[in-house]
């Protein structure tokens, strides 16, 4: 294990090493700090992947090319390299339509009775926030927003869902996020946005991209089947 | 026109090596579940070893071929035949017009890859024609083979050389029981004393909840020291997470980038490829190895 103060590396498996943190940083943000890190070890073009967490990343590295020693020995240099500097510059703010209407808001009664609020409560408090991305992920676009403001902190299903129509926006602990595929998802939620998240057909297939603030703009349905 | 879809078999799928470099993004790396079996049916046939390949599953397609081709099939055996002849596994053989190629069901391992002379004209999205179901990327508009549907094929760019049987024979030796070489995950220390030894002594059940994204395992539930609560953390192809159930998740490779349960443990990727070929009821053990003994035995195959 070798340490360079704040970060710590270590084994994953034997082609993928694990960047934690030795010690929680001050007052560094750590999406922003692993978004840049990721971004510095991603531009040495040394790694296959390079995957962040809000709180860790791993890189995978090719065995016919080099072996464990070195990668972490390359590793530890780039992480020496790192001159991190905290994003001083407004980010980008993204504006997110979203439809309240109980019909999209599938666990919306779940909600009211837990966190003691109105419909009308859940769709002001949840759009009336800024949030930052924390993390890019889990399937293709995918962003986890957060923070929520407190009231709406709620867990996640303890059944997930197993098909969820494309565009709906959940909440789960701190987090909310928007579900750019259909499939399973265990997050609950309170509305769909009829913007496409991830489109395979675009140049840039991805809207979401680190460092964007998403902010959430309620619509009526007829506005949602206007969009 | 080439190649006509008769019967589709439970999920054929145009797979190659994958899409490298993206999940970061949230794209999984995709490709054959089974990447050994898949660039051995290209090597069989002097093919580029990334080429796109029909990857299938438990039972497998009928294929009528509307012009003269060459294939080979590789990994789980099928039961595979020729008009009414049965054929072998990892032998090529040239096919005339109008001949009908059927595979069946296996009985041991999981999918069976067959690549043809020609190349199979599929989507590509970052650089990879595999299909991910989920986001409908890659292969033939995103989706599974569909009965009455045409693959087309086109004349491969390497001149490929292989005709008919070049008597080249390997024999699977899948059985009903893996045993599969692990190296200790993240958290596998937030595991009680006892459950870190039991998840090597005990023998796993692949679930019926099997698919390339992941297979749930049944067997000696894994307990832990005590309530903990992780962020959502990178996980890749072969970790084995463990939610709060205690009945681990091997994670495949069209699984999601970041995970919230405990990564206890990582399948070491020489055994990678074993992911692909799990099936229900299957037994599974895994055995302790080291990063030294694990990178030597990838090495090895290279």
């Amino acid at each position: 294990m070798i340490t360079l103060g704040l970060f710590r590396i270590s084994d994953f498996s034997e082609n993928i090493l694990l960047i934690s943190l030795q010690q929680k940083p001050g007052e560094v943000e750590l999406t922003d700090l692993f978004f840049s890190l990721s971004e510095h070890l991603r531009s040495t073009k040394k790694w296959i992947e390079v995957v962040s967490g809000e709180d860790s990343l791993i890189v995978k590295y090719n065995l016919f090319k080099t072996n464990n020693g070195k990668a972490k020995e390359d590793l530890e240099q780039q992480v020496k390299d790192f001159n991190y500097q905290e994003q001083k510059k407004a980010a980008n703010v993204l504006t997110v339509p979203i439809c309240y209407s109980e019909e999209f808001a599938l666990d919306i009664q779940d909600l009211k009775t837990s966190n003691s609020l109105s419909s009308q409560d859940i769709a002001e408090l949840h759009s009336s926030h800024t949030y930052k991305v924390k993390m890019i992920g889990f399937t293709p676009g995918f962003a986890y927003l957060g923070d929520l403001p407190k009231e709406l902190t709620v867990p996640r299903l303890t059944k997930p869902r197993v098909n969820l129509v494309p565009g709906s926006v959940g909440i789960a602990g701190n987090r909310t996020g928007i579900y750019t595929l259909g499939g399973p998802g265990g997050w609950r939620i309170i509305g769909r946005t009829p913007l496409k998240l991830f489109n395979q057909k675009k140049k840039n297939p991805f809207i979401i991209l680190p460092r964007m603030e998403v902010k959430f703009k309620p619509i009526s349905r007829d506005e949602f089947d206007s969009f | 026109m080439s190649i006509e879809v008769i019967s589709s078999g439970l999920q054929t799928t145009v797979q190659d090596l994958g899409r490298i470099g993206w999940r970061h993004m949230g794209v999984p790396e995709s490709g054959a579940a089974d990447k050994s079996s898949m660039k051995l049916a290209n090597q069989l046939l002097n093919k580029e070893i990334n080429s796109p390949v029909l990857e299938c599953t438990l039972t497998g397609p009928i294929l009528k071929f509307l012009k003269p081709l060459s294939f080979v099939i590789t990994g789980a055996s099928m039961e595979s035949k020729i008009n009414n002849t049965y054929i072998k596994n990892n032998t090529p053989y040239a096919v005339k017009k109008n001949d009908v190629l059927s595979l069946s069901n296996c009985s041991t391992g999981c999918r069976s890859y067959i690549a043809f002379s020609e190349e199979i004209i599929s989507n590509s999205f970052l650089d990879s024609h595999s299909t991910y179901l989920p986001a409908n990327l890659g292969g033939i508009n995103g989706l599974p083979l569909q009965e009455g549907s045409i693959v087309k094929t086109q004349p491969n760019k390497l001149s490929s050389s292989s005709e008919g049987n070049i008597g080249i024979e390997r024999i699977n030796s899948y059985k009903n029981e893996w045993k599969i070489r692990v190296i200790a995950g993240p958290e596998f220390v937030l595991l009680t004393d006892e459950s870190q030894e039991v998840v090597f002594s005990s023998v796993y059940l692949v679930s019926n909840d099997t698919s390339r994204m992941g297979t749930k395992i049944e067997g000696v539930n894994l307990e832990f020291h005590n309530k903990h609560h992780m962020l959502s953390s990178p996980v890749h192809t072969g970790t084995i997470q463990c939610p709060e159930n205690g009945l681990p998740i091997i994670l495949g490779c069209d699984s999601q980038t970041l995970g919230g349960y405990p990564r206890v443990l990582q399948i070491a990727e020489i055994d990678y490829p074993s992911i692909g070929q799990l099936r229900p009821n299957d037994k599974i053990s895994f055995i302790k190895t080291s990063i030294e003994e694990a990178s030597r035995q990838l090495e090895d195959i290279a």
